[in-house]
């Protein structure tokens, strides 16, 4: 009897295994089907109604479908793995917060996080609407509200209006800027998971600031008013005031150029720098420019964006940053080395109205959605006070553009800067439009010319040129 | 007879059922790297050409419009081609042949008889190991303007310290830099290494007999023997100089004002951010023509100056 197995068997065997573990990794996949059941039931109603004192009842008989008990449904949802949405959600939903989980012990929540950025995530969602994949629920960070392009243009999100209306809830709970952002010839498509204005603030060095003797800076500043003070705050190798976050990219910096009054895009997303908007982005840029070259308060522009690092490193007094530095900055990246102060972004003159720009994440329903009714479910559920207020408690979540979040005292406790942000919510203007969703290459062009003017290498008058024909040739561009 | 002899040789192809089983077992073994290669080389490789010749969007099928994506790229339709490939071609000129010259340098400092020589040879090997994105990170922070760990040594060597990756001019050899730092102690030292391992040392005594120095020696032996090994070094160096990505991609996202918007970059941003995939597929092949191109150049000129021993 032979005890050992010959080189042959051993590679005979190591043949069939191979071509196994193949197959079996052919195998089709099995796919789970869930199937809600309705059934008409009878509920009698009773309706009171008053008239001129006299009452009448008047009973009538409505037909209402009221769901059986119910099949269990999986909810997939194509989100960002950041903390922020994937992080917190699983956690919300984990936590059963605002008791959405026990109310809703039939759906499963099924997340499909994708790591990176829009350029990882989009081919990702492309890929499975090629293929006819898609699950019920996509993340999307709206460019100059390319998101609406996944409603009208590619029909990969629906119109959430129906079942708004179906269900009687109330979008008025967000402020009208919000809704408007999302909402496109009366259909409404995304639902949202943050929401914040475009850097609005500037925070400032308090301790160095007292140290100077300089003023408080004030919330009603124009930017001269910014300037003077941020000349006298530049000091040795100190710098007074940097434009920051603000940058030259049109995503952050658009509530400045509308605050000069200028049009980034015509409303009907086709032309860019209509009527006097080059004559307003001039002045900008040229504020811009000086405040490098002429007024010295801030260093040729980096492409390494450091302020942050330069902030606390005691290099920098003041710049402007996104909301979501007004928690991070003193909690997270100054700790005690120095208090920080906050104030508004300036206006062009005093009086003037505050412009603004939405900058958010949202959610959307699939047109792939077999269960249409529990994602818009669970989108009420992640835009709802409770979810949003709980998030920002547990680090991880973002304020969502809703007023009573805003006002909320256990929201403010985590995140006093709300308070500061509300008026500018309330007033909160959309991003601007461009017509065929070409928003990445429109900043892109934007970007690069205000960049050679801050370097130095182009004049105003060229750049201001340049940006309008540049940006006119990406509008003139067929959809993307 | 020529019949008998057909008859021999036909019977001398058949195999026996033992070759036959013994060639089943071999395709049976080839046949998972055959699937992945047709699968995820071959196959993306034809289509890619297809689409070269289409609109495609992802989202709707491709769209058939000849050789518009060709004449798009080639004719002036696309503002950043030519720059785009001006620049890749800058940044080769200069990180191949600074790249070579470090490799070479390091390997012959390596190939001396050293204490540690172990422990050398690894330290110089680490950087090519670490990711390009940690790479680009740290390099950002060390060429920060305002901050960054290189200012304080400017200034006590009383220079003014270049703005590296924000500015126009500095980008691009800032760029370089990174690339020696990373890639000159790598694979091509350790090959230049193996070259010179190989060198007959033969031919050295017989030249020191005749009394050449160091550099003659080197110059006119080592330096010859190696050519082969130069000339491999080289043909990678190009190809991967021209397809540079991902230390720009992070370091500087191909700014400031286009200054590092490589031809590779210009293709992933048509590719994976405006999803024009027909066009970002006709700017590839693009690309590869260019290489072809110049690798078969180098080929062609490798006659005059690479020197195989016995050939």
């Amino acid at each position: 009897m032979k005890s050992k197995m010959t080189r042959r068997e051993l590679l005979k065997l190591a043949g069939i295994g191979s071509a196994g573990a193949i197959l079996a990794a052919c195998k089709p996949k099995v796919v789970e089907v869930t199937k809600i059941v309705e059934k008409p039931v009878e509920k009698v109603v009773t309706q009171v109604v008053e008239k001129e004192k006299v009452v009448t009842k008047v009973v009538e008989k409505v037909v209402v479908k009221t769901p059986a008990p119910r099949e269990k449904v999986v909810l997939r949802i194509h989100t960002n793995q950041g903390d922020q949405w994937y992080g917190w959600m699983k956690e919300a939903w984990e936590r059963n917060v605002g008791g959405w989980r026990s109310e809703h012990p039939y759906i499963e929540l099924k997340f499909e996080p994708v790591a990176g950025w829009t350029n990882d995530y989009f081919p990702k969602i492309f890929a499975h609407v090629a293929a006819g994949t898609l699950g019920d629920i996509v993340w999307f960070p709206p460019r100059h509200r390319n998101h609406i392009s996944w409603g009208i243009e590619y029909n990969i999100v629906r119109d959430l209006m129906p079942m708004v209306e179906a269900t009687n809830y109330d979008l008025s709970q967000f402020f009208p800027g919000v809704v408007a952002s999302s909402s496109w010839e009366g259909k409404f498509f995304w639902m949202p998971i943050t929401s914040e204005p475009s850097c609005p603030v500037i925070a400032y060095n308090k301790d160095l600031v007292e140290e100077m003797g300089l003023p408080e800076p004030q919330n009603d500043w124009d930017y001269m008013e910014l300037t003077d003070w941020a000349m006298k705050a530049t000091k040795g190798d100190v710098w007074g005031y940097h434009v920051g976050h603000m940058g030259p990219h049109p995503i952050s910096c658009t509530p400045q150029y509308r605050q000069f009054g200028a049009k980034m895009v015509s409303d009907d997303g086709k032309t860019a720098l209509p009527g006097n908007s080059p004559e307003a982005v001039k002045k900008v840029l040229q504020w811009r420019y000086d405040l490098i070259y002429k007024y010295k308060t801030m260093p040729k522009p980096d492409v390494q964006f450091n302020v942050a690092d330069m902030f606390v490193a005691g290099k920098l007094v003041s710049f402007t940053i996104w909301p979501v530095f007004i928690n991070r900055l003193p909690k997270v990246i100054v700790g005690d080395k120095f208090r920080v102060g906050f104030f508004y972004t300036p206006l062009d003159k005093k009086g003037s109205k505050r412009r603004s720009m939405l900058n958010e994440h949202v959610h959307g329903v699939t047109t792939f959605s077999k269960h249409p009714e529990e994602a818009f479910e669970y989108l009420k559920w992640h835009s709802s006070l409770e979810f949003c207020v709980q998030g920002l408690l547990s680090g991880k979540g973002a304020p969502v553009g809703r007023p009573d979040l805003f006002e909320d005292q256990r929201a403010l406790t985590i995140f006093p800067g709300l308070k500061l942000l509300k008026p500018i919510m309330e007033e909160i203007e959309p991003d601007f439009f461009v017509a065929n969703f070409r928003g990445e290459e429109f900043d892109r062009e934007w970007s690069a010319q205000t960049q050679l003017l801050l370097l130095d290498k182009q004049g105003t008058d060229e750049t201001v040129n340049n940006i309008k024909a540049n940006c006119q040739a990406v509008l003139d561009k067929e959809p993307a | 007879m020529a019949v008998a002899e057909a008859q021999a040789a036909r019977s001398k192809m058949r195999m026996t059922a033992r070759e036959r089983r013994r060639a089943f077992q071999g395709y049976a073994f080839l046949t998972p790297w055959l699937i992945g290669f047709f699968a995820f080389t071959a196959l993306p490789i034809v289509v890619s050409v297809i689409l070269s010749f289409t609109r495609y969007s992802v989202l709707r099928p491709p769209q058939f419009i000849g050789l518009k994506n060709y004449r798009h790229a080639l004719l002036g339709g696309d503002d950043l081609v030519w720059p785009s490939i001006g620049r890749s071609f800058y940044y080769a000129i200069l990180s191949v042949p600074l790249g070579l010259i470090a490799s070479l340098t390091i390997a012959i400092l390596l190939n001396q008889k050293l204490r540690f020589l172990a422990f050398w040879r690894t330290l110089y090997f680490l950087p090519s190991l670490t990711p390009s994105v940690a790479t680009a990170y740290i390099w950002r922070w060390l060429f920060n303007p305002e901050i960054g760990v290189l200012k304080p040594a400017f200034e006590f060597v009383g220079l003014p310290m270049p703005r590296w990756f924000s500015s126009m001019e500095w980008a691009i050899p800032s760029l370089v830099i990174v690339s020696l730092w990373q890639n000159a102690g790598g694979s091509a030292m350790i090959i230049f290494l193996a070259g010179l391992q190989d060198v007959p040392v033969e031919l050295m005594e017989a030249a020191e007999i005749d009394g050449a120095g160091r550099w003659r020696k080197f110059w006119h032996i080592t330096i010859p023997m190696l050519s082969p090994v130069i000339f491999f070094n080289f043909i990678m160096g190009i190809i991967g100089a021209l397809r540079v990505f991902d230390t720009a991609f992070v370091a500087t996202g191909g700014g400031p004002a286009y200054a590092t918007w490589f031809i590779s970059l210009h293709i992933y941003q048509t590719a994976f951010v405006y999803f024009d995939m027909g066009y970002a597929a006709a700017l590839s092949w693009l690309l590869a023509a260019i290489i072809i191109t110049l690798t078969i150049l180098q080929f062609r000129l490798s006659k005059y100056w690479v020197f195989y021993q016995g050939g």
